[in-house]
């Protein structure tokens, strides 16, 4: 019993002695927490505990924790925001490369569209690239750990490769570093471009086609991240026993997965819209093109209108324009010119949208001259108005009250000063008592009938002949009062002549003014002798070709017995 | 990735030796020799079937030749598994090179399995290498082991020497 009740004091001894427990726990402590650590347990039931010490020692001593981070703080901010800022700058770039290229309004076109704001349809079109390949290689040895790659992509070695890419990285960073430090982030050449992002353990070096973004660098680290923090340990024991492409594998495909560009934009809401925006585009399309249309029609119709009121006599038009689905069309008309409703329906226009604002105006315009005589005079069978050489020109046969009527009349129409007469007395009714009448008047009437006074040029009398016309009205005066005494009617006129030399309607012009000058000359001079002469005809006569006036003088019918 | 052992062996040896040649012979050529020149290092790739044992692919580093290790070549070194060493028997400095060369991988990077090559052993004429050499290698932990390039004597011998130590381990 004695050495049992020794053993026993003992135990109890070393159970009250927190020393002697003490000593025996941590002697036992470190290879427990080891044994637990490898069972998995230790990190899980630590993890609590920890964070929770963690807190209280950080609220608690806080700048024993800032002392502790400074060196390594610093440093990660300035990464991030050297990160951050390059990133910017790239969409930045993006955008401004992208504001005025025909791709960057059809991107405008297309952002609009699809309701998302432009600059955030530059940067999705921009992140127009596909990681074609993603080595994870050993940091130290440069043996590559895994590979993936997309179906499309074929080539060397890549154990060969991952061992070169690492010689190259040790190679620049020796050759153009002072400290040995910093990494081999990109290369780039023609379409590709490798990045490669540092964990503690590894590199992930992907291969990349087209742009990518500043972003990528961010997604492409956190898969790295992603695989250091899950098989930290077994990256760092490789190359060992385990198949560690089997575990990371997985993880590093993700990488493939990160794309951008074209197949990707624009998001699923834009095909969702898709097809009622057609529609709307489409109406929109439509009613673009009949307003294009219409327009076209418009401005035809309109220049078809004023091509068929151009020219026409003795209409005016100022404006000719559109207005509320109308063509109005201002202007001046002279009564006697076109019907305007002819000349719409000749051009082919609906009549109920042209609307007429037509002053009323009287045209000198020689053809509306020549109606305006027509009109006014109303000449009988036999006489004819027409334009000869833009001169109204009266010529025919008619009887004397007729022909002495119409050169009266004739004075007043507007636009008729210079009308050409050419009219022959109608003798179908010959005076009767031409036979019986006076002897003396007959042969006053030989005498003066057919008396020719000719002209040098113009309007100028041959000197001889202008002598003689003194003595020519001075029988005239001596006809008209024998006539008057004996109650005769008779008839005078002057026929003015010209050679055919020279323009027509100057010579036109010529005969005219001949025969009012001798008509004149006459007529002052028997004035001059106290007595009236009754009014002159005048014409123009084309009877001989000579540059004279002859003088006309016919006795109408017998006086009343 | 193939699910075979893949280890990382770097080539040594001084200037003109016939490193590239040696190996060249029984390696698979994925770049040209102008990497050596350019960058100083050259990737070759070696399958060794060791039949039961398995199979190891060796990522063969034949870094440019030297007399001494710089700072690139030490760089180039790191994370490797094992070396070759390779002298020139016709000239005998190589092997007082290869030797500075051997105690400088061991200095930075501990004991690694290497097999030293003597390389162009059908030039008997102009062989170099006597007693007094190999007693100083044998000192140093090196037995050298007489190659030819142009023949092939003892190239595969050594580089599957190497894999089977590698496999080994």
């Amino acid at each position: 019993m004695r050495p049992e009740s020794e053993r026993l004091s003992a135990i109890e001894r070393r159970l009250d002695s927190p020393e002697r427990r003490s000593d025996e726990i941590a002697a036992v402590l470190p290879q427990a927490l080891r044994r637990s650590h490898e069972r998995g347990e230790f990190a899980p039931a630590i993890q609590k505990p920890l964070a929770k010490i963690m807190q209280v020692a950080i609220r608690e001593e806080p700048e024993h924790f800032a002392d502790a981070l400074f060196p390594v703080i610093g440093p990660a901010i300035r990464k991030a925001v050297s990160e951050a800022f390059k990133t910017l700058a790239q969409q930045l770039n993006d955008a401004i490369e992208h504001s005025l290229t025909p791709r960057g309004l059809s991107w405008r076109f297309r952002a609009w569209r699809s309701g998302v704001p432009y600059s955030h349809y530059v940067m999705q079109q921009t992140r127009s690239f596909a990681v074609e390949q993603a080595f994870l290689i050993h940091a130290s040895s440069g043996l590559l750990i895994a590979h993936a790659q997309s179906a499309t992509q074929s080539g060397r070695d890549k154990d060969a490769i991952s061992a070169m890419f690492s010689a190259l990285q040790s190679f620049v960073q020796e050759s153009f570093t002072h400290d040995n430090k910093g990494d081999l982030e990109t290369a780039e050449l023609g379409g590709l471009t490798v990045w490669a992002i540092h964990g503690p353990s590894s590199i992930l070096a992907c291969v990349i086609g087209g742009l990518p973004p500043r972003s990528l660098r961010g997604e492409l680290r956190g898969i790295l991240e992603g695989i250091e923090g899950a098989h930290g340990e077994l990256l760092r024991g490789f190359p060992g026993e385990r198949d560690v492409e089997a575990v990371v594998g997985p993880t590093l495909r993700q990488a493939l997965d990160l794309r951008g560009g074209e197949s990707v934009a624009p998001a699923k809401s834009a095909t969702g819209t898709m097809k009622p925006i057609a529609i709307i585009a489409g109406l929109l399309l439509l009613g673009l093109l009949w307003l294009i249309g219409s327009t076209i029609l418009d401005h035809m119709r309109e220049r078809r209108l004023a091509e068929a009121f151009a020219d026409v006599p003795g209409l005016i038009v100022s404006t000719l324009q559109s207005d509320d689905g109308k063509i109005v069309v201002h202007g001046f008309r002279d009564p006697l010119s076109a019907e305007p409703v002819q000349l719409i329906e000749s051009a082919g226009a609906d009549l109920s949208r042209v609307q007429l604002k037509l002053m009323p105006i009287l045209s000198l315009d020689p053809e509306i001259v020549l109606l305006r005589t027509r009109s006014i005079l109303r000449p009988p069978t036999g006489v004819s108005i027409e334009l000869v050489d833009n001169i109204v020109q009266i010529s025919g046969q008619a009887d004397a009250a007729w022909i002495e009527q119409a050169q009266q009349t004739a004075r007043s129409i507007p636009g008729l000063e210079q009308a050409i007469f050419d009219l022959r007395v109608n003798y179908a009714d010959p005076p009767e008592a031409a036979a019986g009448s006076n002897d003396a008047l007959d042969q006053l009437v030989a005498e003066l009938d057919g008396t020719t006074v000719r002209f040098t040029e113009g309007t100028r009398f041959l000197a001889g002949d202008e002598s003689r016309i003194d003595g020519l009205a001075s029988r005239l005066s001596t006809f008209i009062n024998a006539a008057n005494a004996e109650g005769y009617e008779y008839r005078l006129r002057v026929d003015g002549y010209s050679d055919s030399q020279g323009p027509a309607d100057l010579n036109a012009r010529l005969r005219q003014q001949r025969a009012s000058a001798l008509a004149s000359r006459l007529s002052n001079a028997i004035s001059r002798g106290g007595d009236m002469l009754p009014s002159i005809a005048v014409a123009g006569s084309t009877d001989a070709d000579a540059r004279q006036a002859v003088l006309r003088v016919q006795l109408v019918r017998p006086a009343p017995q | 990735m193939t699910g075979n052992r893949t280890e990382k062996v770097c080539v040594l040896g001084d200037f003109a030796v016939g490193k590239t040649s040696t190996v060249a012979r029984f390696v698979h050529n994925e770049f040209s020799d102008k990497y050596l020149t350019t960058v100083g290092v050259k990737i070759d790739i070696k399958e060794v079937d060791l039949g039961a044992h398995g199979s190891i692919k060796l990522i063969m580093w034949d870094i440019a030749g030297t007399d001494a290790l710089d700072g690139l070549q030490q760089a180039y070194l790191r994370g490797a598994s094992a070396y070759l060493l390779i002298a020139d028997g016709t000239r005998k400095e190589t092997i007082s090179n290869a030797l500075n060369l051997h105690r400088d991988v061991q200095a930075i990077y501990g004991k690694l399995p290497f097999v030293a090559l003597v390389n162009k052993s059908d030039l008997d004429s102009e062989w170099e290498v006597g007693e007094d050499e190999t007693m100083r290698s044998r000192e140093a932990g090196i037995e050298w082991l007489p190659c030819s390039a142009k023949s092939g004597e003892n190239v595969e011998n050594a580089i599957r020497s190497l894999a089977a130590t590698l496999i080994g381990q």
